[in-house]
């Protein structure tokens, strides 16, 4: 049995991500899951014909909105599965959190030093939080994704 | 912008901050209280420009070409702030 090499990218805009295959190009039908972890949420997609040759291209495939899913993705863990024949099923989360992200980093466009130092306060915080949404999302840590999520979310 | 261009900006900016502090700590926070304040408010908004130039390169690194959350021309005027604000610390030592 061989093993799935992938790598996951979210859209900046948050309605699609970008799927690619890292290793000897794929010739059989790939059945992608997707699970949403705390919205209850799932969806099928079934990587077949030109979408099979994209994903095995250097560019990667492009999927859009899944059924059973909201698009855009709201910021969350996502459970993806990937299986089809001769290969190990792989399941992996990734933390899709480009919605919070483009706000706070539109908010930090507008930062000058002079303003005032709660503001200030507030952008570094809210960056450091989007720091821990990264660390938590490359080290496949859902429990700390989701309070860094929530309290990210919740500041004002 | 690709990504190396992107990369030595950061680079640069963040090894120059490093020396900035390190050859002239002896003279951070010499002088009023409010001197003291207005460099680190400088240095803290320096750090918050290099973080928005971090995000934008890790949008570049992975590829993805649609960029609606920061524009280029985002990223150049912080480029600028940057410039701006390590010519403002420097304008602001007590000698």
């Amino acid at each position: 049995m061989s093993t799935f090499n992938i790598t996951i990218v979210e859209a900046i805009d948050a309605s699609s991500f970008n799927i690619k295959n890292n290793d000897t190009a794929i010739t059989t039908d790939i059945v992608l899951t997707i699970a949403s972890v705390t919205n209850a949420q799932s969806g099928t997609y079934t990587i077949t014909g030109t979408d099979l040759t994209a994903f095995n291209s250097i560019n990667g495939l492009n999927i859009g909105s899944i059924i059973g899913i909201n698009n855009p993705y709201p910021d969350d863990m996502y459970d993806f599965t990937l299986s089809t024949t001769g290969y190990d099923t792989l399941s992996l989360s990734m933390g899709f959190y480009q919605v919070i992200g483009d706000s706070t980093m539109k908010e930090s466009l507008n930062y000058r030093y002079y303003q005032d130092k709660y503001l200030r306060d507030i952008i570094n915080e809210k960056i450091r939080l989007l720091r821990n949404l990264r660390y938590s999302t490359d080290t496949g840590n859902p429990q700390a994704f989701q309070q860094n999520l929530l309290q990210l979310q919740n500041i004002r | 912008m690709t990504a190396l261009t992107l990369a030595n900006v950061i680079y640069t900016s963040k090894v120059f901050i490093l020396e900035l502090s390190l050859k002239n700590y002896e003279k951070l926070q010499i002088g009023s209280k409010y001197t003291a304040s207005r460099q680190e408010d400088i240095l803290t908004a320096i750090d918050i420009y290099i973080d928005i130039l971090e995000y934008y390169y890790y949008i570049l690194d992975n590829n993805v070409t649609t960029q609606t959350a920061l524009l280029e021309n985002d990223i150049n005027n912080i480029i600028e702030l940057i410039t701006q604000a390590i010519s403002a610390f420097k304008d602001s030592y007590y000698v």
